[in-house]
């Protein structure tokens, strides 16, 4: 710590800080445009000009490090000329077109144009204009008004990974671009919004829709990754009806989490709240045809269907799925009742087939470490995990410390689009995967000195490679993203990468998806423990489970299972088959009309007050926006009217503060150790087989987003396609760009094939959670391939 | 590197040599070395492939080559003639008399600033200041040689000897 | 006793009525200063605040962006404005409503905008017969502007200059 003095007053600052770095620290504000705390320092937009005695010049404040007792005018008549100054050039060539500018009243350059700059200019002449930049369905550019801070440049190279774009030409004439003109790829690419100082970048779905003014804003959690970002809803309202409308999402600041940054997926979702197909009043099916209802019938209904279904089978023939967006408070209720009338059958892990060692792990799933402390790893390992397009935020905070010297490794179905670069990397289907994994823990056991618990394969060089980073490392984290815990040998991963942890030292985590399935499970949403986390003696049908001994009734919470679950094709046709479907969900969807008997309208995440608990196991609240929209009302309401009208005690409840108290209460469980099973010989694996793999796009991961417009215009072909590499397509004689016919047990889709060579041989990728995929077969298992004859 | 991405060996070895003189994960000083040869092999100007070419080869993203050979004002991306003229047009020149350069060359050659003849010989461009103001007005032939104290007899014994030269090169 | 003589000579000549009567006298006898409204009116500054209206430019295109910078300073809130990219990717209003029971005329408005889009013309003879006319829609403000454009002209060229 060194003393400088600031505008007379000594404090006490960083030595190495720049001076923008200490003012900030002790809330003296300096003016900028291209200085932005998280991003590299570039000097060139030189708002932040102050005085330094005994320098003869102003010195931009963002690139002049402190040092000792250094003396500092902020607001001196020499800074302030020179601000003055510099806002003059800015504003040469920039268009006063601020009625029409959606940045306008939220725009830094208006805000400093009128605390530090002067109503008159020395320039009189033309100012320049500047093509649009076309950058796809999100971010609309209006180049004219870019003043050149760089901001976008840097963010898109230091954060995002991705170099898109790119400053060209040079002094007058100098401008951001493109190389050749395309969509951006980035799924960060809203950020890009934020940080530009004036309306050069704006958003495209909320463009021209309304004023920074006039909105309100509602503090909230985004709703599609486990991660929790916080982040701001701003609402507005119109005709004066008791509904909100969200108009936009910005990023709320939350250092331990997700920084200043949030996905294009929290970001643009809320398109989605007000879809056509969004449920706004309660629907009963008679005969066939769907009617209509007020909450009093359609409630009485369920109720009794319900309880006479289980009055003559008993609670057993009930079983209960919940879907990621449901909150802690809802998910308690729901176990609750489930529980209340009988039924053991509950569960929320809908992107999970193997459940073998369910009964050893810990009780919801958690990181192993906190978020933030991806920053300061020497080595991370990603096993099974596509974290570009399932938590791009963490992209955010790995694509950084690469530069300080974080090494990546990854074990991988495919070769994952990274954006950032991989040190070494395994890419085999799922069998050879399990057998690398085998034969790196056996490989890192034998230099530990210890005796090998597993006997594997010969590892191959990369595993070699891999062994010995993680060998080398100090601070290391390992983390099983989505495709490892869908696999069906999800349980040998686990087991595997947590000896593997123990072996080397690191941290051993999962990374498993939708906003809330931490906390469902940490609710007790599953089916072989309550919800104060004791383990049932006797576990009651999981997922899988529930779909191989169908149920006579079941009641689904915010999910669509044609499109959210990995064994579609069964789940469909098992809810096609039973006597009673209840959805309590925020969309509608024709398979919905076709295997529901009730739907029930509840609210969307905005819409609902509740608690998230993410990946780190920190519950977050949130408050709802809005009151819901139509006859919407929030799930946690409706189940516990729905619990009133079964006659079930303990459900008087009589608000959300009520149910949470209760659930602090109930479900005070210590972190109990998880030991799960050592791994001795590995699963039977099958041969020449072709695997599926089954991620399901950014865009599509839920019923919120997969209705959200733009987004759905980011799908890249490849997206949209089954994926085999080039020798996979020549042994089925494929070609690419020919439709071809993908079939597994019953079920059957066409899909255009593309030959992508990122895609090991033994495995085609089709996605899941698209429209022509919906209600596919089951992801992570055998398909067949032949030519479409159409 | 035994990949040239496309590039000719010349250009990947001269790429090489300037990647060598930088410290070792400094390999984008090589871009304009590498530009300048790639635009010299190709008759003068760059393609998008050449630059992809180049930012393969040395592991950049297309757009970082691009910044650098739309910054450079040697760098053409459209094709231009045999000889390019750079005419400096900044302050000392314009105060020796560049404007009178400039007209004659634009009569003389029928074309305007920026533009190329038909025969494919010329291409004229107007620059700033190339550091010969002590014997302005001058230009600048194919970003290599100069030509000072220019007065319109001594532009028509230029032309007329790159004429000559081309004509014998042929 | 002289006293006495002028208040009876005073009383008998009816005196202090003729004095009343002068007054009446006088202003019977000077110019006329009542208005036959609305045969007739007084005259009204270029600056009166009227009826709204909302202007076009002379290709016919309007004026208003949709800034909703009146919409803000309206101290009435009566002004509502919805806003949405026009097929052509202008900024354009889907909805321009002035409930003109809350307006209170002040003006502020057409001061706050940036396009002269919303005025006030001089035209105070309007009335409303039902209800729900009291909201001025777009059309029908667009409406007015056309109507009264050639004086609004007028005025604002008057102005020129002076403020």
């Amino acid at each position: 710590m060194i003393d400088i003095q600031i505008n007379g007053q000594t404090y006490q600052v960083l030595e190495g800080a720049s001076i923008i770095e200490a003012a900030d620290e002790h809330g003296i504000y300096i003016p900028r445009f291209c200085y932005h705390k998280k991003l590299s320092v570039a000097a060139n937009c030189r708002m932040c000009l102050v005085e330094v005695a005994n320098m003869k010049k102003p010195m931009p404040a963002c690139s002049t490090p402190v040092s000792p007792d250094m003396v500092i005018f902020t607001q001196s008549e020499k800074a302030l000329e020179a601000q003055r100054s510099v806002m003059e050039f800015l504003l040469i060539n920039h268009p006063l077109d601020c009625p029409v500018c959606d940045q306008g009243g939220a725009c830094e350059l208006q805000d400093l144009s009128i605390g530090f700059g002067c109503s008159e200019s020395d320039f009189g002449g033309d100012k320049r204009a500047v093509d649009k930049l076309e950058l796809g369905p999100l971010l609309q550019t209006y180049m004219t008004r870019c003043i050149q801070c760089t901001r976008c440049i840097r963010f898109s190279r230091e954060l995002g990974g991705l170099s898109e774009l790119g400053m060209i030409d040079r002094g007058g004439g100098e401008k951001v671009s493109t190389y050749v003109e395309r969509d951006l790829q980035s799924e960060l690419s809203g950020n890009m919004i934020d940080v530009c100082p004036v309306g050069a970048l704006t958003a495209k779905p909320s463009r021209f829709a309304g004023r920074s003014w006039e909105y309100v804003e509602h503090e909230g959690v985004a709703a599609h990754d486990c991660l929790g970002s916080n982040m701001y809803w701003h609402s507005s309202q119109h005709d004066n009806v008791e509904t909100r409308e969200v108009m936009r999402v910005v990023p709320k600041e939350n250092e331990s989490i997700n920084e200043c940054w949030i996905s294009d997926r929290d970001r643009f979702s809320f398109e989605g709240l007000t879809h056509e197909s969004r449920l706004l009043s309660p629907m009963v099916k008679h005969n066939g045809t769907w009617k209509e209802a007020s909450w009093e019938a359609a409630l009485s209904e369920c109720a009794d269907k319900l309880g006479s279904l289980i009055d003559s089978n008993g609670g057993d023939c009930l079983g209960v799925l919940a879907g990621p967006q449901t909150t802690m408070e809802e998910g308690f209720l729901l176990q609750k009742l489930t529980r209340a009338l009988g039924s053991k059958h509950i569960d929320s892990r809908l992107r999970e087939q193997d459940f073998s060692d369910q009964a050893c792990r810990l009780p919801s799933p958690r990181l192993g470490c906190q978020i933030a402390d991806l920053d300061s790893l020497d080595t991370l390992f990603f096993f099974g995990c596509d974290v570009r397009t399932q938590h791009p935020v963490l992209t955010t905070r790995i694509n950084p410390s690469i530069e300080e010297g974080l090494s990546v490794c990854a074990m991988n179905p495919m070769d994952y689009a990274y954006t950032f670069p991989l040190t070494e990397q395994v890419v085999a289907g799922p069998s050879a995967l399990l057998q690398q994994l085998a034969a790196l823990v056996a490989l890192v056991a034998k230099e530990k000195g210890e005796s090998a618990v597993i006997s594997a394969e010969k590892p191959s060089a990369q595993t070699q490679a891999i062994a010995k980073r993680l060998l080398n490392s100090e601070k290391i984290a390992l983390l099983m993203g989505e495709h490892a815990l869908a696999s069906t040998h999800a349980s040998a991963f686990r087991s595997l990468l947590s000896q593997l942890a123990t072996l080397v030292g690191a941290s051993f985590g999962e990374l498993p998806y939708g906003a809330n399935t931490v906390g469902l499970q940490y609710v007790g949403c599953v089916p072989h423990r309550q919800a104060d986390g004791m383990a049932l003696a006797e576990p009651g049908l999981d997922i899988v489970g529930m779909m191989e001994q169908p149920r006579r009734a079941y009641v689904l919470c915010q999910l669509e299972p044609e499109s959210d679950v990995l064994q579609a094709a069964k789940t469909l046709k098992t809810l096609d088959e039973a006597a009673l479907v209840i959805c309590l969900t925020a969309f509608e969807s024709d398979a919905m009309r076709q295997y529901a008997d009730i739907m029930l309208p509840v609210a969307p995440p905005s819409e609902t007050s509740g608690q998230f608990m993410n990946i780190e196991g920190s519950i977050q609240s949130f408050q709802a926006v809005t009151v819901p929209h139509g006859d919407a009302r929030p799930a946690w309401k409706v189940l516990r009217v729905l619990a009133n009208f079964l006659k079930l005690d303990h459900f008087e409840y009589r608000s959300l503060e009520a149910v949470r108290n209760d659930l602090s209460v109930v479900c005070e469980s210590e972190d109990s150790v998880c030991e799960l099973p050592i791994l001795k010989t590995l699963p039977s694996l099958k041969e020449n087989e072709l695997i599926r793999l089954a991620p399901w796009p950014m865009v599509r991961s839920d019923a919120l987003v997969r209705r959200a417009s733009s987004l759905q215009k980011t799908l890249r072909a490849e997206q949209v396609s089954a994926l085999v590499n080039a020798a996979v397509a020549s042994t089925h004689g494929l070609s690419d760009g020919s439709q071809v016919k993908a079939r597994q047990g019953d079920s059957e889709i066409e899909i255009t094939l593309r030959v992508d060579d990122r895609i090991p041989d033994q495995c085609v990728m089709i996605p899941s959670g698209l429209s022509i995929s919906a209600g596919f077969g089951s992801a992570e298992q055998a398909v067949t391939l032949e030519k479409s004859n159409a | 590197m035994s990949d040239t991405h496309g590039l000719s060996q010349s250009t990947a070895s001269v790429i090489d040599v300037w990647i060598k003189k930088f410290p070792e994960g400094k390999a984008r000083s090589a871009v304009l070395a590498g530009l300048k040869a790639a635009q010299d092999e190709n008759g003068g100007h760059l393609t998008n492939e050449i630059m992809e070419n180049i930012a393969a080869y040395i592991g950049l993203p297309a757009i970082e080559v691009f910044e650098v050979a739309s910054f450079y004002d040697m760098c053409e991306f459209k094709p231009i003639g045999r000889y390019k003229l750079s005419v400096c047009t900044n302050v000392s020149c314009m105060l020796c008399g560049s404007h009178a350069i400039v007209d004659h060359l634009e009569k003389r050659l029928g074309v305007k600033m920026g533009e190329t003849t038909q025969d494919g010989m010329f291409t004229l461009r107007d620059v700033e200041c190339l550091a010969a103001c002590i014997n302005a007005p001058m230009l600048q032939v194919n970003d290599r040689e100069l030509y000072e104290k220019l007065t319109p007899e001594s532009v028509d014994v230029l032309l007329d000897r790159l004429i000559a030269e081309a004509k014998s090169g042929e | 006793m002289w006293n006495q003589l002028k208040k009876w000579v005073k009383k008998l000549t009816l005196w202090e009525l003729l004095k009343g009567l002068r007054v009446t006298l006088k202003y019977g006898a000077s110019k006329d200063i009542t208005l036959q409204y609305p045969e007739e009116e007084t005259p009204r500054s270029n600056r009166f605040r009227g009826m709204l209206a909302l202007r076009r430019y002379p290709n016919g295109e309007e004026r208003c962006i949709a800034c909703k910078l009146c919409e803000a300073v309206c101290p009435a809130c009566a002004i509502t404005i919805e806003s949405e990219v026009r097929d052509d990717g202008t900024r354009r209003t889907t909805r321009y409503d002035i409930d003109v029971f809350k307006c209170i005329n002040c003006g502020l408005c057409e001061e706050a905008c940036p396009v002269d889009s919303i005025v006030l013309t001089d035209e105070m003879h309007y009335a409303l017969y039902n209800r729900g006319e009291n909201i001025f829609t777009k059309e029908k403000l667009l409406m007015i502007g056309d109507l009264y454009e050639s004086k609004i002209a007028e005025h604002r060229e008057i102005d020129r200059g002076t403020c």
